[in-house]
């Protein structure tokens, strides 16, 4: 009789939900279905897993729900010491990244300038040939959203097999001078503290960074805490009014660059009004500054001359509140304000920062300096006191830091120029001595600048393989970096991704992937934490894992007897062995999942870890785990203890008994911290009578980076559903410019038409534009700058000068009733 | 000779313009009818009064009681007449806490097909169905806070309170909002194929007049009344709102909270491929 109930009440409800569906039905998402509520009905049979999110740096861990072999659910993970169960909008929806209706599913080579279907043994062969042809003008442009075992894979065949360093990924747009500006304070990357600083301090400053909406779960974590009756003051030091300033209870509005400058008006305050930290200093800091001669040495520009503490100050002197003023615009009392604020010792302070910092002409010296006042007020080393570096992809730091797939690094923090680290990887990897090439590779600009150059004027990268990233819609000064390949016959594009992008229209060889939960796989967040995930769906088509394409090409040049893929023994490279010690052919893909392959290559990765103390545990303990941060050491009992604080004698097990605190990498080998002084410097292109714009971009709460996945998610494209320029009104209006008017923007690198948005999400000042870059329509980086930071490499996205105009009313409106007439 | 030819004209003339004038003020009327609601409710929600006096007024066989003109405000006639101008009044008491409230299956499941046609699956954050502040949160718990209904919009409570950036989750369906000029750039570049999770229809009960099991995920749904209270969707609405302890009678079910998570490997339904 129960049974019999509960089915008669489903069906009342069913025939309910089918017949009212043909009303709501035009409401309904398009990715909702009314009939799909009435096919299934319930939750029964959704089988959940954890998975870090496949957007951000962050790192939330997120409960994949799927059913039938689809994914049909998110949860933020309330197990997740990360987001505590909370996500944001695109980590909600990641799911749908994997169902846009193009997602690619068959290998396409170019024939007679159209895309057609290949085999993936047509694919393979076509690559192999190339590198064969050429290994030396082979290059692989990769990803902070690699996998950890990806980016291995791709980091060893090139530097273990090729000899060849031509290998960069694409955090040298985001992450570069964040990298540059540890290493050259600390000795070593990546950040000391951790989320929990965000859980602790009184003051939070926002260098230049939109928390709001680009770190969304970070940023309420902050907060909540308000929710809780805990006080914790907000200080946003921007170039325009953000979300994140309505939370805040400071905004310091500077001008573009002048960040430099506040920086060093804040020391100044601390050493005019004696309220540095004078123990601090003494017991754990040195004081260094730019190279006389940068040329002496590679290390030289990054690792700078000493200094004495009186040059220090000397060079500080200028850098008087109202001088800072009249560089930055900020008001000489909230320069004293900040001044004050660090020269307390009763209160915890953290900063953050992204692209605002990195994104910069002279990003390596703008993160130095905000180490600098951190480590010469003492806020430092505490739980809430920290400087803290924000990552905008998954595996900024795991895969592009930490595995070293950068042109200069090896894995676990080593560089191709240091001859130790060089023996250290080549027995690591059971390599003959002399095998991997000292000479750094192209960074990023440099590798697109040869590659989009003709082989007869010095254009040394032949073949370019981009995987999991869209340089055609990221790289600056696109016309130059990535369309001017266009023509050159001999050269040639192979990009592995998911869907069509602004980079495979200009593809000779495009490869299908497979995406975040159909592959198992690894990332590295923002505070040092890895994370590992499983296989839980299976990829569309023909789609394949990276890691298997790169396997696959290493085992074809492997079978055409390129000595390099061969170790010390004469054997392949990537042996990949069961758990009985035999071994699987990974590189055929009917068995590649035979094994966790995964698992394999971590367990290699993870002995490079230790020589800068940033161990790793076994795979199987990040499998219990919702991500560990490093360094993870086995306890006596044998269980794995994670760091949060990192330095600190009270939770780093590296740092010695009654040390304190201990740098023990320090640049200048006595365990101290390097505090820079760096001088402000002019922007590499700034606003004048002909362009008078300062041009910022960045990106928004509801796209992620290029957008390929967040602008084929309806819900997120339906909120955002297109780039914009913002504008400040009395700039519109003194043009005759009206709020949603298509308008012209202008560099000297190319124009862009788009809307205005006046008074819109975020407000710029006078003089000033933004535009976001998620737009595949509207590329900003048609116009962007593309200078480089002389130290990091990274380019500055954040500064150049622009112009606008009207567009011709009549042209404008021409193209707006074609478009209706459609 | 020509005398009768302007009048029949301005006979004409007047007639079109009495039509007119007829039309267009009927019409105004009618258009102030037609409070078009972006929320369709099941059952449209009726304003309680908060004010005890009218009550009294219209108890005694609606005789006008004369008050001063500061307070007729909601003596007003026409159409718009109950309307207030005060916002503090919008604000109503909770319905008496008896008040039954009987709702049919149907009903129900068109309370969660209303539902589901603002999430891309049960348990997204439901997207916003108007037009919003881009710039800051402070504006959604003006009614969202504790929640509102006027005539047949309802603004649901906030059932998180603890988070505060509202925006952070919930984003408007209807884009910004930004009178472009360009409408080939509010098309969507590509479809999208995901299929969500349906709403959960009941939760299993050990006999028949058992309380029922709570069939969805608790969190972030830590107030009961947000749906199932007064304000809820109609078809969700709690029998018995008089009993405040939901939790009492009503179990969560531990395998829908995924709260409980070991480190067997059979909490990973994938790893058997690997």
């Amino acid at each position: 009789m129960n049974a019999m109930n509960i089915d008669r009440r489903s069906f009342v409800i069913l025939s309910a939900l089918a017949a009212a569906s043909a009303v709501a039905g035009r409401r309904a998402d398009a990715a909702t279905p009314a009939q799909s509520i009435a096919a299934t009905g319930g939750p029964d049979g959704i089988a959940w897993d954890k998975a870090p999110c496949r957007f951000c740096g962050t790192g939330c861990h997120v409960r994949v729900g799927v059913k039938d072999g689809k994914v049909v659910a998110i949860q933020g993970d309330p197990l997740a010491d990360v987001n505590k169960g909370l996500l944001c909008v695109k980590g909600y929806h990641v799911g749908l990244a994997l169902y846009g209706k193009d997602r690619l599913t068959r290998p396409l080579l170019r024939k007679n300038g159209r895309l057609e279907p290949i085999s993936w043994d047509e694919a393979i062969e076509v690559i192999a040939q190339r590198v064969m042809a050429a290994p030396e003008k082979f290059a692989i442009y990769g990803s902070g959203q690699w996998t950890i075992p990806e980016g291995y894979v791709a980091n060893k065949l090139m530097k273990g097999g090729l000899s060849n360093n031509h290998i960069d990924p694409n955090a040298r747009l985001c992450m570069a001078s964040a990298v540059t500006g540890f290493l050259s304070t600390f000795g070593v990357d990546e950040p000391a503290g951790c989320y929990e600083d965000l859980d602790k301090c009184d003051v939070l400053i926002l260098w230049g960074n939109n928390m709001a909406e680009m770190h969304p779960v970070l940023f309420s974590r902050v907060i909540d805490r308000r929710s809780q009756g805990e006080k914790v003051t907000l200080i946003d030091i921007g170039t325009r009014r953000t979300r994140t300033t309505e939370y805040s209870d400071h905004y310091l509005e500077f001008k573009p660059q002048s960040d430099l400058a506040i920086m060093n008006g804040i020391a100044h305050l601390l050493i005019k009004n004696g309220t540095y930290d004078a123990r601090f200093v003494e017991r754990f800091c040195n004081f260094r500054q730019a190279p006389k001669d940068p040329g002496s040495t590679p290390t030289a520009p990054l690792n700078g001359d000493a200094m004495t503490f009186e040059a220090y100050k000397v060079a500080l002197a200028p850098y008087t509140p109202e001088h800072v003023e009249k560089i930055s615009g900020v008001p000489a009392a909230k320069i004293r304000l900040l001044g004050e604020l660090f020269g307390r010792r009763d209160l915890r302070i953290t900063s953050v920062w992204c692209m605002g910092f990195n994104q910069h002409s002279r990003g390596t010296n703008a993160n130095r300096l905000c180490h600098g006042i951190h480590l010469l007020s003492g806020h430092f080393g505490k739980p809430g006191d920290a400087p803290t570096s924000l990552t905008g992809q998954p595996s900024a730091c795991g895969t592009a830091r930490e595995v070293g797939t950068l042109c200069h690094f090896l894995p676990g923090g080593r560089v191709v120029a240091n001859p130790e680290h060089r023996r250290e990887s080549e027995k690591f990897w059971n390599l003959p001595e002399g095998r991997i090439n000292p000479k750094m590779g192209h960074h990023t600009v440099l590798m697109f600048e040869k590659f989009c150059t003709p082989t007869a004027k010095g254009g040394d990268i032949g073949t370019l393989w981009v995987q999991v990233t869209n340089p055609g819609q990221s790289l600056p000064n696109l016309h130059k970096l990535f369309k001017a390949k266009k023509g050159l016959e001999d050269k040639f594009l192979i990009v592995s991704d998911v869907y069509h992008t602004a980079s495979t229209e200009l593809a000779d060889l495009v490869l299908p992937s497979a995406m975040w939960v159909e592959k198992n796989g690894m990332f590295g967040n923002s505070e040092r934490r890895t994370q590992q995930w499983f296989k839980m769906v299976n990829p569309p088509g023909d789609a394949r894992d990276d890691c298997w394409q790169t396997i696959a090409v290493a085992r074809k040049l492997f079978e055409r007897g390129h000595p390099g893929l061969k170790d010390k023994d004469g054997k392949f490279l990537f042996t990949i062995k069961n758990d009985a010690g035999q071994e699987v052919p990974a590189w055929d893909w009917k068995h590649y999942y035979d094994v966790n392959v995964d698992k394999a290559l971590f367990e290699e990765y993870r002995a490079f870890s230790r020589d800068k103390h940033k161990d790793l545990a076994p795979y199987d303990e990040y499998v219990k785990s919702r991500g560990l941060r490093w360094p993870v050491v086995q306890q006596a009992n044998g269980s794995w203890r994670e760091t949060k604080f990192r330095f600190s004698e009270f939770d780093d097990p590296y740092v010695r008994k009654g040390a304190e605190i201990q740098f023990y990498h320090s640049v200048t080998k006595d365990d101290k911290a390097q505090i820079w002084f760096a001088p402000y410097e002019k922007a590499a292109e700034e606003p004048d009578a002909e362009y008078p714009f300062w041009l910022c971009t960045g990106r928004v709460l509801e796209h992620w980076h290029t957008g390929t996945m967040t602008m084929r998610i309806p819900q997120l494209h339906g909120a955002m559903p297109h780039a914009y320029v913002e504008m400040h009104a009395e700039d519109a209006g003194e043009r005759g410019i009206a709020n949603g008017e298509t308008i012209a923007v202008k560099t000297r690198r190319g124009e862009l038409k788009l809307p205005v948005w006046i008074n819109g999400r975020a407000r710029v000042p006078r003089g000033s534009l933004f535009i976001p870059f998620f737009d595949p329509r509207l590329l900003v980086n048609d116009i962007t700058l593309g200078d480089i930071d002389p130290i990091s490499k990274e380019p500055d996205y954040k500064k150049c000068a622009a112009t606008v105009f009207k567009v011709r009313t009549a042209e404008a409106f021409r193209a707006s009733s074609v478009e209706k007439s459609l | 000779m020509s005398a009768p030819e302007p009048n029949s004209y301005q006979k004409g003339a007047w007639l079109f313009g009495a039509i007119l004038f007829t039309a267009s003020v009927s019409g105004y009327f009618m258009g102030l009818r037609q409070t078009g609601s972006q929320i369709s409710m099941t059952r449209p929600v009726s304003l309680v009064t908060p004010d005890s006096e009218r009550q009294a007024i219209l108890e005694t066989n609606f005789v006008p009681v004369a008050v001063p003109y500061a307070r007729q405000d909601w003596l007003r006639n026409g159409v718009n007449g109950q309307w207030q101008s005060r916002v503090a009044t919008l604000v109503q008491p909770t319905p008496h806490p008896v008040t039954q409230t009987n709702v049919t299956e149907e009903q129900r499941g068109q309370a969660l097909l209303e539902r589901s046609t603002r999430r891309a699956f049960d348990g997204a954050p439901p997207r916003v169905p108007h037009p919003i502040a881009q710039d800051s949160s402070a504006a959604c718990l003006a009614c969202h806070g504790l929640g509102l209904a006027v005539k047949d919009k309802i603004a649901s409570k906030i059932s998180h309170a603890q988070y505060s950036s509202c925006t952070q989750c919930h984003v408007p369906s209807g884009g910004t909002e930004l009178p472009t000029s360009e409408p080939s750039l509010l098309a969507p570049i590509v479809a999208n194929a995901f299929v969500g999770a349906t709403p959960p229809l009941q939760g299993s009960r050990a006999w028949p007049l058992a309380p029922p099991t709570i069939p969805h995920p608790t969190l972030m749904r830590s107030d009961c009344l947000s749906c199932h209270g007064p304000r809820g969707l109609f078809g969700l609405r709690t029998p018995h709102p008089d009993r405040q302890s939901c939790l009492q009678c009503h179990a969560s079910d531990a395998g829908l909270e995924q709260q409980i998570f070991s480190s067997a490997a059979s909490e990973h339904p994938a790893s058997a491929r690997r």
